[in-house]
């Protein structure tokens, strides 16, 4: 990185600060009026890219990863210089838009009360359509109550001596009524003459009950003209709902990718102002200053000199030793590592002089990773998968993973040839395979040992990679802290060589002063908490055995698959539950080899050199680039 | 009776830091849980810190096979 400063004639400063815009490499150095600026447009603006993300939210659009590169562009063409009419004249699109949106959601909203309200009263009235029909047709009004289920009994009765009243003997019929109990209260219908009605009624009232009501908007003058209108409620509101489902998913589908791109373009001519106004400006001049990456160097001062000639000043350096700390952090690794520098994104990025273990990450993560799944078959699969991400993914990060994913399938090749293993011992059995190194599912301890040895040889790397940063940064203690661990682990493998006998026992005082000597570099470096870590080693090298554990579970699981063969037959039942079987160990090893290879190197490995807390690269220019296309 | 006692000491080396990782494993992916609802982006982070205690198995499943190849 090269520290670049640029001093230009204000007449030209808007122009200026486009062009780097445009450049996206440089890396601007906030002053501090920058983020002190909430001034008329520029807040403006603001406001009209926080009610797009709401309304992106309301119509539930998040599919920024499949925006159109000629959308982006479109908007960023639309809106190539953010003038206070033109942001009027988007802020009042919007808003009409917003309304309509907002319109539309209101009454989608008050629908599906209305229709949960419908479908709940329909559950209850259902049970008294049979009845209110039939009354109905035989002349006489039903009244609906709810009352108190202990009162149902006497309030029968009462009603009988009116109805009395109102009959004649001849005309004189039995009492007929229907209830059903809904919870704690009960729901009581009862036939009655016209005559009779406003007695019965009254009679309910002074006995607390309260009437039956539709739904709002459903309430008739009777309960038989109520029912009916629930009941085609029931038919149109759905039919309503779907309309407006499918309106706003026209609306989703054509206007999100719309307003989302206007966002960005938004927010970057936000950016651009908030820029142009935050610079310091001294009389005719004004200053900018920032970060440029080595390379891009060249590139950035002849196209300035060429627009710009003697407009503006341009001035750079590389950075002293004591302004490392502020220094941007880029990350650039060779081509088929970088995919690799997705692991970096859950730490914060290296400090600019400290390690960036990107390759090394990209070395050792597929080979654990394949070490573990290690069969010919899988690995094919884990090909495929990573051919599918490239080829298919709709974002960056897919087609990472999908690169990650080939190197993983490589080794799980490699290692599978090692085993011997082709989904399972289905190699052995078709093809007569057999393994360049071990069985693994027969030869347990050499795997597990050969893990703990690699375990071993990547945690001493670690702590090589923690003593040479230590020596570069001239931090006394993280050198010593590491060489001690470094010597006291050499002592111990020595120790373990002798004691198996592959070395003469002569050379013991060697490994006893190697350790004594490397705890004593330990407690100078580390004090006690360096003997902590130095146990919290020996668990780190323990932890690799797990390559080898995983690895063998997964192997018996595949021969499991395929011995459903020998026990079902070569039947399409044996087959399924073999094939489902693999497809479950293959998920199982997949996702299990991914997660512990990352975590061998998150936990065991970086812990040993990594220093993060570096500030990352951010370059001054669009939000998403339109330079990247799937493979 | 001695294969029998092999056995049950390699089912207890497996059993028990099983049962530990299960019992971590559910404090951690709660915590975890609540941790992604309120920031998505350390999804990463939470998986890999919901795989650390299966050591304690994964090294348990090591016991029990070293018994069972070395004694048995």
């Amino acid at each position: 990185m090269v520290r670049f400063a640029l001093w230009g004639v204000a007449s030209r400063k808007n122009e200026l600060v486009r062009t780097l815009h445009e450049m996206e490499v440089f890396h601007l150095v906030a002053s501090p009026r920058v983020t002190s600026l909430p001034d008329g447009d520029l807040h403006k603006t603001r406001v009209i890219g926080a009610t797009l993300l709401g309304m992106l939210e309301v119509l539930s659009w998040d599919e920024w990863n499949t925006l159109d590169d000629v959308q982006l562009e479109r908007a960023r063409a639309g809106l190539d210089k953010l003038t206070p009419d033109l942001a009027n004249e988007v802020e009042r699109s919007i808003e009409s838009f917003r309304t309509r949106l907002s319109n539309l959601l209101q009454e989608k909203e008050a629908l599906e009360e209305s229709h949960r309200a419908l479908r709940k009263s329909h559950q209850i009235t259902s049970h008294f359509s049979g009845f209110l029909k039939e009354e109905r047709a035989s002349g006489n009004e039903v009244s609906l109550w709810w009352i108190v289920p202990s009162l149902q009994g006497s309030l029968l009765g009462r009603i009988r001596k009116v109805l009395k009243k109102h009959t004649s003997v001849k005309e004189r019929v039995s009492l007929r009524y229907h209830s059903v109990r809904v919870e704690k209260d009960v729901l009581l219908a009862v036939s009655v003459p016209p005559s009779a009605l406003e007695e019965v009624e009254t009679l309910f009232r002074e006995n607390g009950a309260a009437a039956w009501r539709a739904p709002h908007v459903f309430e008739k003058e009777t309960p038989y003209a109520s029912f009916s209108a629930v009941e085609e409620g029931l038919q149109w509101l759905p039919a309503r709902l779907d309309e407006i489902e499918r309106e706003l998913s026209k609306t989703r589908k054509e206007w999100g990718p719309k307003l989302a791109a206007l966002f960005i373009a938004l927010d970057e001519q936000a950016e651009v102002v908030e820029v142009e106004r935050g610079l310091t400006e001294k009389g005719e001049l004004f200053f900018v200053e920032g970060w440029v990456p080595g390379d891009a160097l060249s590139s950035v001062v002849s196209c300035l000199r060429e627009r710009f000639d003697r407009d503006v000043l341009l001035s750079w350096r590389y950075p002293s030793d004591d302004e490392w700390h502020k220094v941007p952090t880029a990350l650039s690794n060779p081509g088929p590592f970088a995919p690799f520098e997705l692991f970096l994104k859950l730490l914060s990025p290296p400090k600019y002089s400290g390690l960036d273990p990107t390759v090394l990450i990209g070395i050792f993560f597929p080979f654990f990773s394949g070490c573990m799944v290690g069969d010919i078959g899988y690995g094919f699969f884990i090909a495929l998968f990573g051919f599918l991400a490239r080829r298919f993914g709709k974002s960056v990060l897919v087609s990472h993973i999908g690169s990650i994913l080939y190197f993983i399938a490589g080794w799980s090749i490699a290692w599978g040839i090692a085993y011997g293993e082709f989904f399972g011992d289905m190699g052995h059995r078709l093809l007569h395979m057999r393994p360049l190194w071990v069985e693994r599912s027969e030869a347990v301890m050499p795997v597990l040992v050969f893990t703990v040895v690699l375990g071993l040889a990547h945690v001493c790397l670690g702590h090589l990679l923690g003593l040479i940063e230590g020596i570069r940064h001239r931090h006394k203690h993280l050198w010593m802290e590491k060489l001690g661990n470094l010597v006291i682990l050499s002592g111990l493998v020595l120790g373990i060589v002798i004691f198996k006998g592959w070395l003469p026992d002569k050379l013991f005082s060697v490994s006893l002063s190697a350790v004594i000597v490397g705890t004593v570099v330990l407690l100078m470096g580390g004090g006690l908490g360096g003997v902590i870590e130095y146990l919290g080693t020996i668990g780190n090298v323990l932890s690799y055995v797990r390559i080898g554990a995983i690895g063998l579970s997964s192997a018996i699981l595949a021969m499991v698959a395929s011995s459903f063969v020998d026990v079902l037959g070569i039947s399409i039942l044996g087959i399924m539950m073999a094939l489902a079987m693999h497809l479950l160990n293959f998920v199982l090893a997949l996702a299990g080899s991914g997660l512990h290879a990352a975590r061998l190197h998150y936990v065991e490995f970086l812990g040993k050199f990594y220093v993060g807390g570096g500030i990352a690269y951010r370059p001054f220019g669009k939000r998403r680039s339109p330079s990247w296309k799937k493979p | 009776m001695e294969k029998a006692l092999i056995a049950l000491a390699a089912a207890l080396a497996v059993g028990v830091p099983a049962l530990a990782t299960a019992y971590a494993q559910a404090k951690i992916g709660s915590a975890g849980a609540g941790t992604v609802a309120e920031k998505p982006e350390t999804a990463g982070t939470m998986i890999i810190l919901e795989a650390i205690p299966e050591t304690m198995v994964i090294l348990g499943f090591v016991v029990a096979i070293m018994l069972i190849l070395r004694l048995a």
